[in-house]
């Protein structure tokens, strides 16, 4: 356990309320984002926050600091979401998720041209180049696009790209997290990140045109 | 657009794009990977637009928000309550 978990771990288990605030106020931010993945408002991510904390307080004891506190709390916070999710029957095992996903393929596979072309695998149409903020679009404004292209990821892509790129958790605290392969968290942050580049490229050309 | 003869098409330059921005290449694909992308005008656009998508995905982490008063006095009062167990 590092040395800054364990300062907290023994904060929490001697009842200090302000330690316990602190740490609540530092991942509520990151709490909500995730818990939105699997449940689709608010108020019900509110809910599944709340509810973690309460799980988490109840197996502080047997927390032994294998994982980082915040790869644990994690953990903890994503099977809350999924079961919040699972009762309202919007969600299968993330076993499942990972076959449905993978099996769906490579949505970038129409960019390239065909076998027995000449330039086979080299791009057919070049991509058209994100503006830069001071193209005419605000970073607030492109960051906007980009949180809607996130969100319609699927579930479980949507999960990895939130873990690893918004809230910089390493691959293996990802894996460790949601219980999947190190092979497969690589093949869906991938796909994640090349759908919202696919999505971003088709608002903003949407937003040139209507600007 | 640049020659057959280069070992890695687009296609496969793009496959490997989020390993190289997570420095999971070895180091000589990685160059084969550059190389690539130099002589190439459709991967250099490509993998700035991923290089955009990263740190897009970086800033929204950095947003961070209280927690609702409501809510936060609620896992206040859970904890007083667990710690009296």
């Amino acid at each position: 356990m590092t040395e800054s978990d364990l300062r907290i771990v023994s904060a929490l288990r001697a009842g200090d309320e302000r330690a316990f605030a602190r740490l609540v106020a530092e991942n509520h931010t990151g709490f909500v984002r995730i818990a939105r993945v699997w449940v689709h408002d608010t108020a019900s991510a509110e809910e599944v926050v709340q509810d973690a904390w309460l799980a988490a307080l109840e197996s502080l004891e047997r927390f032994e600091g294998r994982s980082s506190l915040r790869t644990w709390l994690y953990g903890i916070l994503v099977n809350i979401a999924r079961s919040h999710a699972r009762a309202r029957r919007r969600t299968l095992p993330v076993s499942s998720l990972v076959g449905e996903e993978l099996d769906a393929g490579d949505a970038e596979a129409e960019l390239f041209l065909p076998q027995g072309h000449h330039w086979a695998g080299h791009f057919a149409a070049m991509p058209v180049p994100f503006p830069t903020p001071e193209q005419s679009l605000e970073r607030a404004e492109l960051i906007e696009h980009f949180d809607a292209a996130l969100s319609e990821l699927p579930l479980l892509q949507q999960q990895v790209m939130v873990l690893f790129d918004v809230e910089r958790f390493s691959g293996d605290e990802v894996c460790n997290i949601l219980g999947i392969s190190d092979t497969n968290q690589r093949v869906l942050l991938h796909r994640a990140r090349a759908r919202v580049r696919a999505s971003l490229e088709l608002r903003l050309a949407g937003a040139e045109k209507s600007s | 657009m640049i020659s057959n003869e280069v070992d890695l098409t687009c296609r496969k330059v793009t496959a490997l794009v989020t390993e190289y921005l997570n420095r999971g290449l070895t180091a000589e694909v990685r160059a084969m990977l550059e190389q690539h992308v130099f002589a190439c005008p459709s991967c250099t656009i490509y993998l700035s637009q991923m290089k955009t998508i990263v740190s897009l995905a970086s800033s929204l982490g950095e947003n961070e928000q209280e927690p609702p008063a409501a809510a936060e006095s609620d896992v206040l009062a859970a904890f007083r309550r667990w710690k009296r167990k």
